[in-house]
């Protein structure tokens, strides 16, 4: 075997499969003579995306099909599902980089209403100019995402639990807090105090045809690839969540990392939190609720592991499509939407079948090559 | 620690005490503690001591009231309900108020009836209930009632209940008539084809409402946008379901939203869509400070209010005139309805402003 050309396979492969090294055999080691690689059909089909990409292009025929002219396939019928996509896909962006550090966040649904009650009330009560509240709902996220992180990581309690605790107990927190200042549940008006501020321009509108928040969430995606595949802290996540014991022993700060990573997840429900507000003009503090388990759903359609390791954000962001297709797709066809959730329940469960049907064989393949 | 630290016998004895001691002295506390705050309405199991029997009109000042609701005290309606109460408690001199309500997302009647009964077994003079399922819950209210408190319902009953209970009175809007006159302003403001903006089935209360308002139009004029549960809490979901029922229905000429959460959505819709929304006339079941302001920009046609401030103070004041012996003249009264419009929300505004109306 020439060492040389066993290298430059491993490059062009490892580029390719950036997504996917975990505990997942990259096929570094495991090719047989020199110059086989696997054919293409073979490479893509154990992506991780795939199956998320399948499955939108499936549903999009199905809505496109028996939506016929109601509107489904015009500009405003696209931009109405790619936003709600999108409200879903933020969030999803910094789950997937957790899960493929190995933990849960379960509390970014209640950070969501929490948050955008905050900063709508430093700018609407307190008229603090939009750049205070969004700071004020920034710090709250790093206190959320250091008592979720710390805990987690120093006291061995499982983040499904750790995070639960913290969504109830800031959902507590956002409802009795507001009822405090206001004597309601939801605080109005933050685009009349706020719409002349030129930071509001990042969180409302339309720029080149495209709403904002389906901006953020592109942006988003292509920033958490580029960070998992291309830097070291990418690399940090994927030993905190395939062998974090190994990763600690050779110096990766897997604490550190994950702790980041549950401050990236709190900032994102703060910018959700403030979108919602915006879309409304107010912010109401159960906003989010039921958020954190759709931002999983589409993470796992999108090829992530639930046990940590092994994920991709563009798989994500088909996930997050997908499910935005459907929640939207159904109001556009005569189907009733409560078969919703049904539809739901279905399509996760073929699409994790499927996701670890594929990688199962690809390792089959891969060994035998 | 060692084994003689307390010293030999007494102190073997003093150890098997302890505990009992303990429970007493907790005991002892606990008594002691009684919660004075008349304003204080607070949900959850905090127990007060006992008041005694509960039947003889007391001189003001030591009088409870135990209200038990069907949705957490964060619901826009529970506050209102609750203001109502608080008010109603300081004007005829209850020193004990509280609201106990849903602690879970799946709260079922027979949470609730475990809550009634709890509340029950704290003797307070008076009790407000909340009726959405008589089955489950009637059984509880007629305990209530056989242990001497006075027990008026609220928010969701009917006549039915008030007689097949004994309850003093019941002070309710129904949700199929609030539906049915809805229905008939919206037909009386011009529109033809209406969207009601709802949920899908399964809350008796929205499912009321939006039956009357389909019964007040003709058959097939109304669209019913059942947006899934999962999305009420997603605002841009909100929107953009409206958007896209909007869009496959060309003719429609008015919109309604079948309870506050859907306010601030409804009237996102309205500016996003520009000169169509202009055109079109836009109304709502719940007030809420985003109508109020439509109301006032005149983007909004008006606004059915049911009146929950109302329910609580008017229950209170039946079951306080009660326990001085005097008698309620009607076993149902109906809160509302009322439309607020741009022309009598001045008056509608002073109520605001007293914390009267949401």
């Amino acid at each position: 075997m020439d060492k040389e050309s066993v290298t430059t396979e491993a490059s062009s492969t490892s580029v390719e499969e950036a997504s996917a090294p975990g505990p997942v055999p990259s096929g570094k080691a495991a090719h047989g003579s020199p110059g086989t690689r696997l054919p293409l059909w073979r490479r893509l089909i154990v992506r991780p995306e795939l199956t998320a990409v399948a499955g939108t292009i499936v549903a999009f025929s199905f809505f496109a099909l028996t939506s016929g002219s109601s509107g489904f396939l015009t500009y405003l019928g696209t931009i109405n599902y790619l936003s709600v996509a999108a409200t879903i896909g933020i969030l999803a962006v910094p789950v997937t980089l957790l899960l493929v550090a190995g933990e849960f966040d379960l509390s970014i649904g209640a950070a969501v209403g929490a948050t955008g009650v905050l900063v709508s009330y430093v700018v609407v009560e307190l008229q603090l100019p939009l750049w205070a509240g969004l700071v004020a709902g920034l710090a709250i996220a790093v206190v959320i995402g250091l008592v979720n992180g710390l805990l987690t990581t120093f006291t061995g309690i499982p983040s499904f639990l750790v995070t639960l605790a913290m969504m109830f107990a800031l959902e507590g927190l956002a409802v009795a807090l507001t009822k405090k200042v206001t004597g309601q549940t939801s605080i109005n008006g933050l685009n009349r105090a706020a719409g002349d501020d030129p930071l509001f321009a990042l969180f409302s509108g339309t720029y080149f045809g495209v709403p904002v928040d389906v901006i953020w969430w592109i942006g988003l995606t292509v920033l958490a690839a580029f960070v998992l595949a291309k830097t070291k802290f990418g690399n940090w996540i994927y030993v905190s969540g395939g062998n974090a014991d190994a990763g600690a022993r050779m110096g990766v700060p897997v604490r550190l990392t994950k702790t980041l990573l549950y401050i990236c997840t709190a900032s994102a429900a703060v910018l959700v939190g403030v979108l919602f507000t915006t879309q409304v003009n107010q912010a109401d503090a159960t906003n989010g609720a039921g958020m954190e388990f759709q931002a999983a759903v589409a993470t796992v359609i999108g090829g992530a592991l639930i046990t940590g390791g092994y994920g991709s954000p563009i798989g994500t962001f088909f996930g997050a499509l997908l499910f935005g297709m459907v929640a939207q797709g159904f109001f556009y066809t005569d189907i009733d939407g409560a078969y919703f959730s049904t539809f739901l329940g279905v399509m996760l469960l073929l699409a994790v079948g499927l996701n670890q049907y594929l990688r199962i064989s690809s390792m089959r393949a891969r060994s035998k090559a | 620690m060692n084994r003689t630290d307390f010293g030999g016998h007494a102190g073997r004895r003093w150890r098997a005490a302890a505990p009992l001691l303990t429970l007493v002295a907790v005991g002892a506390l606990a008594a002691g503690c009684t919660s004075t705050g008349s304003d204080s309405a607070s949900s959850g199991a905090a127990s007060s001591a006992p008041q005694g029997s509960a039947a003889q009109p007391a001189a003001s000042g030591d009088l409870s009231l135990i209200m038990v609701g069907h949705g957490p005290e964060s619901d826009p309606t529970a506050v209102i309900m609750v203001r109502g109460m608080n008010d109603a408690c300081q004007t005829f001199g209850f020193s004990e108020c509280k609201y106990r309500g849903a602690t879970t997302e799946t709260f079922s009647a027979a949470d609730q009836a475990a809550i009634i009964e709890a509340a029950i077994a704290e003797q307070p003079d008076v009790m407000l209930i909340t009726d959405p399922t008589p089955e489950g819950l009637n059984p509880s209210i007629q305990e209530a009632i056989a242990a001497g408190i006075k027990v008026a319902l609220v928010n969701q009953a009917t006549e039915k209940d008030v007689i097949d209970t004994g309850a003093l009175q019941a002070v309710a809007a129904d949700p199929y008539t609030t539906g049915k006159l809805v229905g008939e302003q919206l037909i009386a403001a011009g529109v033809k084809r209406p969207l009601i903006m709802s949920v899908t089935p399964g809350i008796p209360f929205v499912d009321q409402r939006v039956d009357g308002i389909v019964d007040a139009y003709p058959e097939g004029a109304v669209n019913v946008l059942q947006l899934p549960l999962e999305t009420i809490n997603n605002p841009t979901a909100v929107v953009q379901g409206t958007q896209a029922a909007l869009v496959k229905d060309e003719q429609v000429d008015g919109v309604l939203s079948v309870g506050v959460l859907f306010n601030p959505p409804m009237l996102a819709v309205r500016d996003n869509i520009g000169d169509r929304g202009k055109a079109m006339k836009w109304a709502s079941i719940d007030v809420g400070e985003a109508v109020m302001a439509g109301l006032e920009a005149g983007d909004v046609t008006f606004a059915a209010d049911e009146q929950p401030y109302l329910q609580t103070f008017q229950a209170v004041q039946t079951a306080y005139l009660a326990m001085q012996g005097v008698e309620p003249g009607q076993q149902f009264i109906k809160s509302g309805p009322v439309f607020v419009t741009p022309d009598n929300l001045e008056q509608y505004k002073i109520a605001t402003e007293a914390g009267v109306r949401g």
